[in-house]
Parts: C-alpha cells; sequence; structure tokens
C-alpha cells in the first residue's frame, strides 16, 4: 500500500509539471540585405569583409505603389529590411544607388521566391506565418557577388549578402 | 527543473517496490500455461468522457488488455477533437488514434492480479486539423492578412513510456490509471499549416508531453488465474 501511496504521489506531482509553451515568436515577414564590401590590408595581403555603406536614391517594392526607401540627406545604408508580400510567392526589390554628385549611378534588381507556413506558437500566443525557402530567381548581380545566409524569414536573421 | 524532480521520484518508486519483492524458493516457470491468457479486461478513460462535457474538447478512448503471465498485451483506441481559442484567431483538429505496447506488472504475489506496472506504448494518429487567424500589424508594407489554413489529411506516429495501476474493485469491474510521458512525435502529410496538436499525443513541438488516463474496466476471466505463489 505504501508503495502505492508513493507513486499516486508520483503522479500527482508529475501532473503539475504541466505547462505553458514559450509565447516565442521568432517569425518575420521581411528579408534582411547586407551590403558588404572586401578590402585587402597592402602590407599583410589579408582579405577582409567589411560593411559597404549605400546611399539610396529609391528603394522600391513591388506590390507597394510609393517608394519604400527614400532618399535622405547623409542617411546611408549598410543593410536594409524589405518587406514581403504574404499574398504572393515572389517578390522584386529595385535599388536606385545614388552618388555623392545626386545622379543616379547604379540600378540594381534582386526577385526572390518564398514558401509560407502557418504555424500556431500557443493558444495564448496564436498563429503566425513563417516564410521559408526563399531563393533568388534573378538579379542583374554577378552570382560571385551575392550570398544566401540563410533561406528562413526570422527576426534579426541576414538572409542575403551582397558585395561591391 | 520539476520534469528532473519527477524522473528522481519516479526512480525512487521503481526502487521501493524492487525491495518489497521476495526471492523464490523455488522457479514459479514450472506453472503451467503460465504464458496463456486468463482473461480479457475491456475499458473506457473516464477522463476524456469529463472533458468532453466542455465545448473545447471532445473525445473518447477504449482500452483493451490481455495478460500473459505478468506480461500485458495492450491496445487502446480514441477519438479526440479539440476547438481551441487562439490569441488571434480559432485552431480546431479532429482524429483517430491507436497504441499498441506491453506492460509488465510487478505485483507478482497479488491474489487478485493487481497491477502495478511499467509499459511501451507505439502510437499512431490520423487526423485534420485547421486554422483561422488575423495579422493586424505584422505585414511591414503590406497591411494584415488573414491567414486560413487546412490539413486534411495527416498521420503521424510517436513513442511512450506508461506507468500505472490496475486494482480490482469487485467482481470483473476493475478501476485504474495510466500516467504516460509520450515523445519523438513525428507527423507528415501537413500542408501551409505545421501540424500542431495530434489526437492521441498533444502539441508536437512540445516533448516529452505528459499524458493521464483514468480508467474503468471489466474483465472477462475464461480461465482461473495460475497462482504464482511459490510453494516453500
Amino acid at each position: 500500500m505504501a508503495r502505492i501511496l508513493l507513486f499516486l504521489l508520483v503522479v500527482l506531482m508529475g501532473a503539475s509539471c504541466f505547462y505553458e509553451p514559450d509565447c516565442l515568436v521568432t517569425a518575420s515577414s521581411a528579408v534582411k540585405i547586407e551590403f558588404k564590401q572586401t578590402k585587402t590590408n597592402p602590407t599583410t595581403r589579408v582579405r577582409t569583409v567589411v560593411d559597404s555603406a549605400l546611399v539610396f536614391n529609391s528603394v522600391l517594392v513591388s506590390g507597394i505603389d510609393t517608394a519604400y526607401i527614400k532618399y535622405k540627406l547623409g542617411q546611408s545604408f549598410s543593410s536594409v529590411t524589405l518587406p514581403v508580400d504574404p499574398r504572393v510567392k515572389t517578390i522584386k526589390y529595385v535599388f536606385n544607388i545614388r552618388s555623392t554628385s545626386g545622379v543616379i549611378t547604379r540600378k540594381d534588381s534582386i526577385v526572390f521566391n518564398y514558401a509560407s507556413e502557418s504555424v500556431v506558437i500557443a493558444p495564448r500566443c496564436g498563429a503566425y506565418t513563417y516564410f521559408l525557402d526563399l531563393k533568388i530567381s534573378k538579379t542583374n548581380y554577378d552570382s560571385t557577388k551575392y550570398k544566401l545566409v540563410s533561406n528562413r524569414l526570422l527576426k534579426g536573421t541576414t538572409n542575403v549578402q551582397v558585395f561591391f | 527543473m520539476c520534469k528532473y524532480f519527477f524522473s528522481l521520484f519516479l526512480v525512487i518508486a521503481c526502487a521501493a517496490s524492487s525491495f518489497g519483492q521476495e526471492k523464490p524458493a523455488t522457479r514459479a516457470d514450472t506453472l503451467k500455461n503460465r504464458y496463456f491468457p486468463t482473461g480479457l479486461r475491456v475499458g473506457f478513460d473516464a477522463i476524456s468522457i469529463i472533458r468532453s462535457q466542455d465545448n473545447a474538447f471532445k473525445g473518447w478512448e477504449f482500452n483493451v488488455d490481455t495478460d500473459f503471465s505478468r506480461y500485458y498485451f495492450t491496445v487502446d483506441y480514441g477519438y479526440w477533437a479539440t476547438n481551441q481559442l487562439l490569441g488571434n484567431g480559432n485552431y480546431q483538429n479532429a482524429g483517430n488514434y491507436l497504441r499498441v505496447g506491453a506492460d509488465i506488472n510487478f505485483l507478482l504475489k497479488d491474489p487478485d492480479k493487481n497491477m502495478f506496472f511499467f509499459g511501451l506504448r507505439y502510437g499512431l494518429s490520423s487526423f485534420n486539423e485547421s486554422v483561422q487567424y488575423k495579422n493586424s500589424t505584422f505585414y511591414t508594407g503590406f497591411g494584415g492578412i488573414v491567414g486560413n489554413e487546412t490539413n486534411s489529411s495527416v498521420s503521424g506516429n510517436w513513442i511512450e513510456v506508461t506507468s500505472g495501476l490496475r486494482v480490482k474493485i469487485v467482481g470483473g469491474f476493475w478501476m485504474g490509471y495510466t500516467a504516460r510521458i509520450k515523445f519523438a512525435p513525428s507527423a507528415s502529410g501537413g500542408g501551409a499549416l505545421q501540424p500542431y496538436d495530434m489526437p492521441g499525443y498533444g502539441i508536437i513541438s512540445e516533448t516529452p508531453y505528459w499524458g493521464f488516463n483514468y480508467q474503468l474496466f471489466w474483465r472477462f476471466a475464461w480461465r482461473e488465474t495460475p497462482n504464482l505463489r511459490v510453494k516453500n
């Protein structure tokens, strides 16, 4: 009987261990693109990757009528975080890069394909759309000039690095 | 921390039960037909029936087991449907599940064949699920969106370690409980909705997952239980 009571106690303790899941939502609806450049130390010949600050005349996102990023005096970007359209599976970004003289010196574009899935985090937290399988389907960048770092859109995660 | 505390007590409980065993004077396996089943126990889970009074859960579970000396072959079959209110929407699922496994009885000397057991189960589930939700501020630049996804045919499996009691109350009427530690869940067949709540298992993203059944049984015996007590 003592053993049975002991086991009942254990079961009751086990039942008390039920826990609510953490309300941790890592989903992001934006692609993070970093701009980099490679520098070579003239004395040691060691190559290092450093941030490259770009000035945009504008950044356009397909599906949004107005420029997502517009030129502001003194503003430069070493990375941009641009939204994806949850209603479609492809998006195009156009970067109009501005020279110091103020004329557009370069127009780059990049087209991404992606998939999405709905994930229920917990009853209290709700459900969210997670974007995954990010792929670059078309771009004017040379294939050696960009790198897909992560194909999942998550908060604080860099997806693509572009080298200048 | 709590689960480690629980595991520690489980080990102590095992140790306590093994200390209670006396060494037999002679080997018990000299008994004839000891591995031939003596009856079939059929029952159902009372907790599922009680929980079904709530609109958020509907379900039932039948349990069957039969003895092979101290070993029991056991089958559970059930139905489970939930309607869960989310922070930003609703989630529903419904499906059937099957558990097949074996238990080992540690109360060998009990004349009524009362059981304190440990066992293993392999679980299978087939279900459908759907979610409706609204994210109003999540999509920067594109406004809010309504999500409406359905998985019409998902199948999954998992493994359980079980422990519990079966106590003869009167005649062929038995009561008991089963505590379950469920782990290694796997689900396939999901589409744009990541499978969330698997009938028979629970929240797939959480492992281990606990389960508990309080069961009522009727035992149909077709021969006398061999006396496993050993004469000196």
